[in-house]
């Protein structure tokens, strides 16, 4: 659209008569999804058919008749995710200090061995237990792949700290270490898992000098687990379930979180319902899990540079290539594992977030708009060096080169993040409303991925800036009025951003339309 | 607080947004997706039942034991201008624990009317580098192409040349078949084999089984010029073998090469005697990108037979999916062939590639001949390669020569791979 255009369009927007979208109500901060419900059914998760619906029957039945992008239904009237059993604002509202972020979810420390196995880990790649520790406190024990020592171990727990921190439900994730004479068997797993299984297991486990050997510890979760949560849909046994997975806003963002971490194994079986209080009187609270394949480990585990890049059965880019006959050099095909065991396929190289790709098609990151990754960039741009580095050094990686590394790209890639989504709408944040003056914070600048920039309102060109703060005059007579305003940089003008108010002797916002 | 999903204030809704807000368009898709679905229904409920209660698994259960080194399966085929071929085979992996490979195996339709085979395979008799392969094999064919001797009509002097208007027409076989192969096979990298072989076959002809829309074989060519056709006759082989493995993977090769090369002598059993040689050489090279890999391949094949008495079946062959695509199995027969091949493979998938190729390939009398004059025939396609990085699953041909065929092969760069089979 030409700037006249626009111009032309916020002109007349402002001058037309305005109908009330929003009430003049104050904005909800906390969803009411937590009233009590029924256990629901434990749920089921059927791998295969799963994978057969995400890459073959989807793609065939959604090509023809494509899903219907809707607006977020999980937002409140600023666009903003309130609380509720799915995400907890922390980065996105308050400070949070690199201690806090490194600690995350836990509340009760490290676990300390000795550990007692009472199961046997089922499914997943890597092999594991599930043991409880000198508190008797409850994990799973996770080891690293035998071509990967450290890798997966210390992803899990960077990743899931990265997660809480952004506002997601997680268990608690360490590396531990521990010495073989640690480990017994608890005595009702004798006949079914003996010592041997269990030496097996630790022969192919990352060891340390000492002959200790490196785990990841996960914390069990409080509550009756029952299953996943579906990439579509609402799940039926849950009246406090309202707003179909696809249309929320946390899974559709989730989309971003995924991209700059380069966790492409998200599906399903890496999602957690936890049925949390008393029997009859709880309710679920749905959690992320299992974050080890995260920043290329998923990649470097198959070996398959594509991954990030491309849909296990992609068949848009790979009847591409078949037609294209080895000429089309694919951005991946320079992807390169790093030098440190540690750390996958995870570079700043090559990323272009708008086109990185989950392994298997989830719906709702197909169907994020240009609001949910606005929103998930404006999270992920709030995280700092110091933050990185504390959450990084949770992770136990041997290798200050390698941490090193782990945080410059995390950092480059939230830079690609910021390039890519910020400017997908108006990023005009923090708004405050002063008598006549509107004031904001255009985040490209602040973050520093956008040079310059004007503010266009009804006619009016205000400079931004080099922080990101912007001001302007409002009219606010008494009355419901809509203000319209986009950026202009780099010729391009970002697409309008509807700042609903009441004016008055009191004016204030009721509602934004990104 | 307001419930899940009710936080947005809204007075009213706003305006429909998205990439889709309806129309006819998006009413027409909507119709042929739900054709789609009922069309798909079937299979995607065979893979929730197989996901929800694991029925192949049990019906495998059924048929192997847990260790899966005994056991029976199903088996299909299929080949251009044969068919479907089904049966069953019923193995022993390692079930004894010398890495044997032995199995019994039955099957019918296509190619045969009925066959039955034992083989025997240790890979490292005794854990030594010694490998000993044997096969005993009874197979009836109702539907053998046979479609004349010779490259084309100036060949000449053969027994039965084929002409411009050479005719392709079906003959039955039965046959008995014994192999006896053993050698050593050395190398992590660079594999080598030498061994010896020793094939017996006992083979008698008759006209072309019902069902085909070729001719039978006695109702266009006087078999009575066919030697061995009326009387059938016995043949006992021996070879040494040789092959030489330098790729560097065998699924998703990217450099090095094969040679393989036999030769040794045949006797018609209580009559005369013939040498019978080939040699093949592959180079797999990817001189630009990774993954985009060019296959050079050549082949060539003789018989030695100063009598001029050798049996029409011991004639070494050219058409099919290891001797040039595009043309039916055996549709060139004569006493030398030679074969060379360029293929370009490129990387759609980690598990698939696509490939294109062109042939040329010819028969003559003597090698003199073969290597002498235009007159090759030309195969030319592409396809799809599904493998592994270790080994290649299996690989779609769509190859144009005299006519459009169709393979399913494993592996088409393997000149005598079926020659104890299809000797």
């Amino acid at each position: 659209m030409s700037r006249i255009a626009v111009f032309l369009l916020l002109l007349v927007g402002c001058r037309a008569a305005v109908q009330a979208q929003f009430a003049d109500r104050p904005i909800v901060t906390r969803s009411d999804d937590a009233r009590p419900i029924p256990e629901p059914a434990e749920g089921e998760f059927f791998a295969r058919f799963y994978l057969a619906d995400a890459l073959v029957f989807r793609p065939m039945f959604d090509g023809l008749a494509p899903l219907r992008q809707r607006p977020a239904g999980d937002v409140n009237a600023l666009d903003e995710v309130p609380d509720s059993t799915w995400f907890t604002n922390r980065i996105g509202v308050r400070s949070i200090s690199p201690a806090e972020a490194a600690r995350a979810a836990d509340t009760k420390g490290a676990p300390v061995p000795p550990f007692e196995v009472t199961n046997a880990k089922r499914g997943g790649a890597n092999p594991g237990f599930i043991a409880k520790d000198s508190r008797g406190i409850k994990y799973l024990i996770k080891f690293d792949t035998t071509d990967n020592p450290g890798q997966q171990t210390a992803t899990n727990a960077i990743v899931q700290r990265i997660f809480w921190t952004l506002g997601y439900h997680t268990p608690s994730d360490y590396v531990v270490h521990f010495q073989r004479a640690q480990v017994t068997i608890a005595p009702k797993l004798h006949g079914k898992f003996h010592d041997a299984d269990l030496d097996v297991m630790l022969k192919a486990a990352t060891r340390r000098a000492d002959g200790a050997f490196r785990a990841t510890a996960s914390q069990f979760l409080g509550g009756i687990p029952k299953a996943g949560w579906s990439d579509r849909g609402r799940r039926g046994d849950d009246p406090n379930d309202r707003v179909r997975h696809e249309e929320r806003r946390v899974v559709r963002g989730l989309r971003v979180f995924a991209a700059w971490l380069n966790h492409t194994d998200m599906k399903e079986d890496n999602t957690l319902d936890m049925y949390e209080g008393e029997k009859g009187q709880g309710h679920l609270v749905h959690y992320l899990v299992d974050f080890g394949e995260a920043f290329g480990g998923h990649q470097s585990e198959k070996n398959q540079p594509q991954i990030g890049f491309e849909y296990a059965l992609d068949w848009k880019n790979q009847s591409k290539a078949f037609v294209a006959f080895g000429l089309w050099h694919r951005p991946w095909e320079a992807q390169r594992p790093t030098r440190w065991p540690q750390v996958g396929f995870f570079s700043a190289v090559a990323f272009d977030p708008a086109r990185w790709r989950e392994r298997y098609p989830y719906t709702p990151f197909s169907l994020a708009d240009r609001a949910d990754l606005y929103w998930g960039a404006k999270l992920v741009m709030r995280f700092d060096r110091p933050m990185l580095e504390a959450i990084v050094a949770t992770g136990d990686v041997g290798d200050a080169a390698a941490s090193a590394y782990l945080v410059d790209t995390l950092l480059a890639r939230r830079e690609a993040i910021g390039r890519a989504f910020l400017d997908g709408v108006t990023p005009l944040d923090e708004l405050t409303l002063v008598g006549a003056t509107l004031c904001g914070v255009d985040l490209a600048r602040r973050y520093g991925v956008a040079r310059d920039g004007t503010l266009n309102h009804d006619g009016v060109r205000d400079p931004i800036a080099a922080d990101g703060r912007v001001c302007m005059a409002i009219n606010t007579e008494p009355g419901y009025h809509v203000a319209r305003v986009a950026i202009s940089r780099h010729g391009h003008t970002t697409p309008a951003l509807e700042i609903h108010y009441v004016g008055g002797s009191s004016p204030h916002v009721v509602g934004l339309v990104r | 607080m307001a419930l899940d999903g009710d936080a947005r204030n809204l007075e009213r809704e706003p305006r429909p947004s998205g990439v889709y807000g309806g129309g006819v368009l998006h009413g027409l898709g909507v119709g042929a997706s739900w054709i789609v679905r009922g069309v798909m229904a079937p299979v995607r409920g065979l893979i929730y039942v197989e996901a929800r209660w694991g029925t192949l698994t049990k019906i495998r259960k059924l048929l192997v034991n847990d260790a899966g080194t005994l056991g029976i399966y199903p088996t299909v085929g299929f080949a251009s201008d044969f068919g479907l071929t089904y049966g069953a085979k019923a193995f022993s992996k390692n079930y004894f624990g010398a890495h044997e490979d032995l199995s019994l195996s039955a099957s019918t339709g296509g190619f045969v009317r009925k066959a039955f085979q034992a083989k025997l395979e240790l890979p490292h008799l005794g854990g030594s580098p010694i490998y000993v392969r044997s096969r005993a094999r009874f197979e009836d064919n109702g539907n053998q192409i046979f479609a004349g001797i010779g490259n084309s009509a100036v060949d000449g002097g053969t027994m039965l040349a084929a002409d411009a208007g050479a005719v392709r027409t079906r003959f039955s076989q039965t046959r008995y078949l014994a192999l006896l192969s053993s050698g050593i096979e050395l190398g992590e990298g660079t594999r080598v084999r030498i061994g010896g072989s020793a094939i017996l076959n006992d083979r008698s002809f008759g006209p072309a089984a019902s069902g085909t829309s070729d001719p039978s074989i006695e109702t266009v060519y006087d078999t009575s010029t066919l030697r061995g056709f009326n009387d059938g006759f016995r043949t006992l082989e021996l070879t040494g073998d040789l092959e030489i493995d330098m790729r560097d993977v065998k699924g998703a090769t990217q450099s090095g090469g094969v040679v393989r090369a036999f030769a040794g002598g045949g006797s018609l059993v209580e009559d005369a005697t013939y040498g019978h040689y080939g040699a093949e050489a592959s180079a797999y090279l990817t001189p630009f990108w990774p993954h985009r890999v060019f296959v050079g391949r050549v082949a060539v094949e003789g018989i030695i037979d100063d009598d001029n008495d050798i049996p029409f079946t011991e004639l070494p062959r050219l058409g099919g999916a290891g001797l040039l695509r595009g043309y039916s199995s055996g549709t060139f027969r004569e006493r030398t062939l030679g074969i060379a091949t360029l293929e370009y493979r490129y990387p759609i998938h980690e598990n698939l590639s696509g490939e294109l190729f062109v042939e040329a390939g010819k028969v003559a009398r003597s090698i003199n001949v073969l290597t002498n004059g235009d007159d090759w025939h030309l195969g030319y396609g592409g396809g799809l390669i599904v493998h592994t990085r270790s080994a290649v699953k299996i690989r779609l041909d769509l190859a144009y020569g005299d006519g459009l065929q169709v393979y399913f092969s494993t592996d088409v760069l393997d000149a005598f791979r079926k020659r104890d089979r299809e000797l």
